[in-house]
C-alpha cells in the first residue's frame, strides 16, 4: 500500500524451493480423490500423495452489512487487493474514506494515506468497540492512540455501530450509523473486512 | 513422514511456501510437490 516494495519482492521465489529439491508446478488442482491419495490439475496431471496439505488461503471476512457489495466497499488481505486499492484511489480520486472498524489494518491503512497523501482525504473510522484496537490496546493505552490520530487528522468514532453503506447508482455514496449520524463517502471508498 | 513417502502441498498461501521449506528441513527424504495455480507464491 505504501508503494515502498515492489509486488515481486515479496513473494517467496520458486528458486528457494527448487534449490531445496521441492517440485513446484503451476496448475489448479481440480480434484482430490482421498481413496487413492491423489490430486489431479487441470493441465491433466495426477499426484500420489501420503500427505496432502491444503493451503488455499483464506478470504476477508465482510460483515453482513447492507451495501456490502456497492463499489467502492473494499477489504485489505493480500498483493491483489492492495493493487485494486491504489488504482481505485489513484483512478477515482476520492475525497472521503471510511474504514468500518478500528482494526490494525485498518489503522495502520488510514495511518499509511494521511501520513503520504496529507489533506487528500477526509478519513473516518467507525468502530463498534469504545476504542481503537481492541484487541490489542485498553481503554487508556487507545486513548493516547486516539488523541494523537485525532490530532494528525483522523476522524475516530467509537461506540457507533453501521447500520448500512449508503448507495447511489450502485456506487458508495456514505455510511449510516445506527445513532442516526450518517457520514458522506461520495465517490468514496469504505473498507472493511479483514 | 518415512523415507521416500509423498508429500502434496495445494495452494500458495501465507502457508504454504513456508509448509514446504519447513518440511524439508524436517523431513529431507520425503518427496514434497507444491501444486498452485498462481504465477507467485504470495506472502502476506
Amino acid at each position: 500500500m505504501a508503494g515502498l516494495a515492489a509486488g515481486e519482492s515479496i513473494v517467496v521465489p520458486d528458486k528457494m524451493l527448487k534449490d531445496a529439491g521441492i517440485n513446484v508446478v503451476v496448475d489448479e488442482v481440480t480434484k482430490i480423490d482421498p481413496e487413492k491419495k491423489e490430486v489431479y490439475t487441470a493441465g491433466g496431471k495426477g499426484f500420489q500423495y501420503d500427505k496432502l496439505y491444503l493451503a488455499t488461503g483464506s478470504r476477508p471476512f465482510i460483515p453482513p452489512i447492507e451495501g456490502k457489495d456497492l463499489e467502492g466497499v473494499v477489504s485489505l488481505r493480500g498483493l491483489g487487493d492492495a493493487e485494486k486499492i491504489k488504482t481505485f484511489l489513484s483512478e477515482k480520486q476520492p475525497e472521503n474514506i471510511v474504514f468500518i472498524g478500528a482494526g490494525f489494518i485498518s489503522m495502520e491503512i488510514a495511518s499509511l494515506l494521511m501520513e503520504n497523501m496529507p489533506g487528500k482525504f477526509n478519513i473516518s473510522i467507525v468502530e463498534l468497540m469504545d476504542r481503537p484496537l481492541p484487541l490489542m490496546l485498553d481503554k487508556d493505552m487507545a486513548d493516547l492512540v486516539t488523541e494523537y490520530l485525532t490530532e494528525k487528522g483522523l476522524n475516530i468514532l467509537t461506540g457507533e455501530k453501521v447500520e448500512k453503506i449508503l448507495g447511489n447508482n450502485g456506487k458508495v455514496s456514505g455510511v449510516a450509523l445506527e445513532s442516526g449520524k450518517k457520514i458522506g463517502c461520495r465517490h468514496g471508498i469504505c473498507k472493511c473486512g479483514s | 513422514m518415512k523415507q521416500g513417502e509423498k508429500l502434496v502441498i495445494v495452494g500458495c498461501s501465507g502457508s504454504g511456501g513456508p509448509a514446504a521449506m519447513l518440511s524439508r528441513k524436517l523431513m529431507p527424504d520425503i518427496d514434497i510437490t507444491v501444486v498452485r495455480k498462481e504465477k507467485f507464491f504470495i506472502v502476506r
